[in-house]
């Protein structure tokens, strides 16, 4: 069950289903089977969006840079494959390339724009458009970690059980950062109002 | 009780334990003040949910075009990568990238083939009828498109997970059409599916109709008969215009003339008991495995009491049933069938070892006083005395210490025996 869509108790079961494909799928890529791979981009394909999300700086106020981020961790990752020796951990082995790319391009972005001015007009907006656009700006302005878990929990509609696969954390601090994330956008948001 | 922030957010979520979420609904039941933390959180959430709606629509040309260019095989043509970063010096990653979906020049690079499946695992090479009708042999790993016939051919089950992440496995002599996005249809033989959240999803199996709305189920086709099992949660079957909805653990069955009325599951470990060969085929299912020869170790134990009397299970079948009706004793299933599990318990007084520690122990906080007794009394009698186990005490409920003296003893003996 995503994050947010209901307030009845999880099933104990299983936490995540596709968890065991996705180490047989990541050992298949690993091993050059292309069609694996593409299975994996496909299967997840929003989760590692999200994660491009969190790390590619601006990426909600620039359109394009998320997917650009995305486009060449994933170039990357498939180029890095033969170093994944826990296939089981593939989703939190590519959210570190995720995070090295988007350093990387924010590097190259800054040398870029060292050299030109931004000073375009904001279109109009309505009163609906703006706040939604405020929020996603308080959370683009949260700590990497918090706003990683905002983007995993409401982007890509993942469990904490998936979440902390995602990350390399526990459900306990997935929990943990979640909280501190909304109570962050809580004030954020009363901020403005005040 | 003051709930703390992240109990209160994973109430929210959706991610407590059963027990925890419905103390939780208590407490708000009654407290305004944490109604009104809540109800705030809500606020927050819906805000949230409601923006990124809107993002994740716009992000949906994004994912459809995420792909590899279909030229690149890096690790055994490093040449072509060495050359990336001048691409992307000269700013042409992203051509590079986009070369297959941009329609850019170059004859040798097809465009990218749609899929609505990939076969996961196979005991042996199965068979690929594509939707113009060109036959293949196929293996594990396969990319499978839209309308494809994938037929397991005797002596080969299969596993594919579909596009949208649900599980498909396919037994031996099967055969099933990959009809579309959460829809197939079985033509013969049995298939298990574990179905993921989200819209319905179809099966088809000649004249019967399956819709599941989650979450794992078998659908099984001899001839004119179809027999649908729900496993886990909820599904409707139609067939000869008639129409049944099915619980967890019931079963329906279209005989070719009629659609029977919903029946219960005699066991689900037994149902899906051909499944075992593709987890010890594949070496990488170690918890479904696992999880599968607990299940069928319960259902022994459950039989085992349900079929024998007492004296019978504690002279010539001990030696068999030690560790299935241990294992039944504290299942969530057995909870419902209070007279077995006392059985179980009085049984285990007679036979229990070494061997079934682990969950004596778990049973020393089952909610029957009478099985928290009989626990107590073999644990007692296992460790010679050392453990020093009062069974009335443990009757009316251990202190934490001493149920973790308990455990690290079970632990260690588990690990001797």
């Amino acid at each position: 069950m995503p994050v947010g869509h209901a307030m009845s108790p999880r099933d104990d079961r299983s936490p995540a289903s596709g968890c065991d494909a996705t180490a047989l799928l990541a050992a298949q890529a690993a091993r050059g089977e292309r069609a694996a791979f593409e299975a994996l981009l496909a299967l997840h394909g929003r989760t590692l969006l999200a994660l491009a999300r969190a790390h590619a700086p601006g990426a909600n106020g620039r359109a394009g840079e998320a997917e650009e981020v995305l486009q060449e961790s994933t170039l990357r990752a498939w180029r890095d494959l033969g170093a994944l020796d826990r296939p089981e951990r593939f989703l939190a082995w590519f959210a570190a390339i995720v995070q090295n790319t988007a350093v990387d391009r924010a590097r190259r972005e800054r040398l870029r724009a060292s050299a030109e001015l931004h000073d375009a007009p904001e279109p109009e907006r309505g009163p609906s458009e703006a706040r939604r656009l405020h929020l996603l700006g308080a959370v683009q302005r949260l700590p990497a970690p918090l706003r990683e878990v905002i983007e995993l929990a409401y982007f890509a509609e993942l469990t904490y059980a998936e979440i902390a696969a995602a990350t390399a954390a526990s459900v306990s601090t997935v929990n943990l950062r979640l909280s501190q994330a909304r109570a962050a956008l809580r004030t954020a948001l009363e901020d403005e109002h005040d | 009780m003051h709930p703390s922030d992240d109990r209160l957010h994973a109430f929210l979520d959706g991610e407590l334990a059963r027990e925890e979420a419905e103390a939780l609904a208590r407490v708000l039941a009654t407290d305004e003040t944490q109604r009104a933390r809540l109800a705030e959180l809500c606020a927050l959430d819906g805000a949230l949910r409601e923006a990124y709606a809107g993002e994740r629509r716009a992000a949906g040309p994004v994912l459809a075009r995420l792909a590899l260019p279909p030229a690149a095989r890096p690790r055994r043509a490093r040449l072509p990568w060495l050359l990336l970063p001048l691409a992307a010096a000269a700013g042409l990653g992203a051509g590079l990238l986009l070369a297959g979906r941009a329609g850019a020049p170059g004859p040798e690079v097809p465009a990218a083939k749609p899929f609505v499946a990939v076969a996961t695992l196979a005991t042996g090479p199965f068979l690929v009828e594509d939707a113009a009708g060109s036959v293949r042999e196929a293996r594990a790993g396969e990319f499978l498109p839209p309308g494809a016939r994938v037929c397991a051919p005797e002596g080969v089950r299969l596993a594919l997970v579909l596009e949208d992440g649900s599980e498909l496995r396919l037994d031996r002599g099967s055969s099933v059409r990959l009809a579309g996005p959460r829809a197939l249809a079985l033509e013969a033989g049995r298939a298990w599916s574990r179905v993921e959240p989200g819209a319905p999803f179809h099966i088809e199996c000649g004249p019967t109709r399956v819709e599941v709305l989650g979450t794992e189920l078998s659908v099984e086709r001899q001839g004119e008969r179809t027999e649908v099992q729900l496993f886990h949660g909820s599904a409707r079957v139609e067939a000869g215009g008639a129409a049944r909805a099915l619980a967890a653990g019931e079963s329906a069955l279209w005989d070719g003339a009629a659609l029977s009325d919903p029946y219960r599951i005699q066991s689900e470990a037994l149902a899906t008991g051909w499944m075992l060969e593709l987890y010890a085929y594949s070496g990488t299912h170690h918890r479904d495995l696992a999880e599968h020869l607990d299940r069928l170790l319960i259902e022994m134990g459950r039989r085992k009491l349900v079929s024998f009397e007492e004296r019978v299970l504690e002279s010539e079948l001990a030696g068999v049933c030690r560790v299935p009706i241990a294992r039944y004793l504290v299942s969530e299933g057995a909870q419902a069938e209070p007279e077995a599990r006392r059985k179980a318990a009085r049984v285990l007084e007679t036979i229990a070892d070494a061997s079934v520690a682990v969950p004596l122990v778990q049973a020393l906080t089952d909610p029957d006083p009478e099985v928290r007794r009989s626990a107590a009394r073999i644990l007692q009698r296992l460790s010679g005395g050392a453990l020093r186990l009062d069974p009335e005490r443990s009757a009316a409920g251990l202190e934490p210490a001493k149920l973790q003296e308990c455990e690290t003893w079970a632990a260690q003996r588990a690990g001797v025996r």
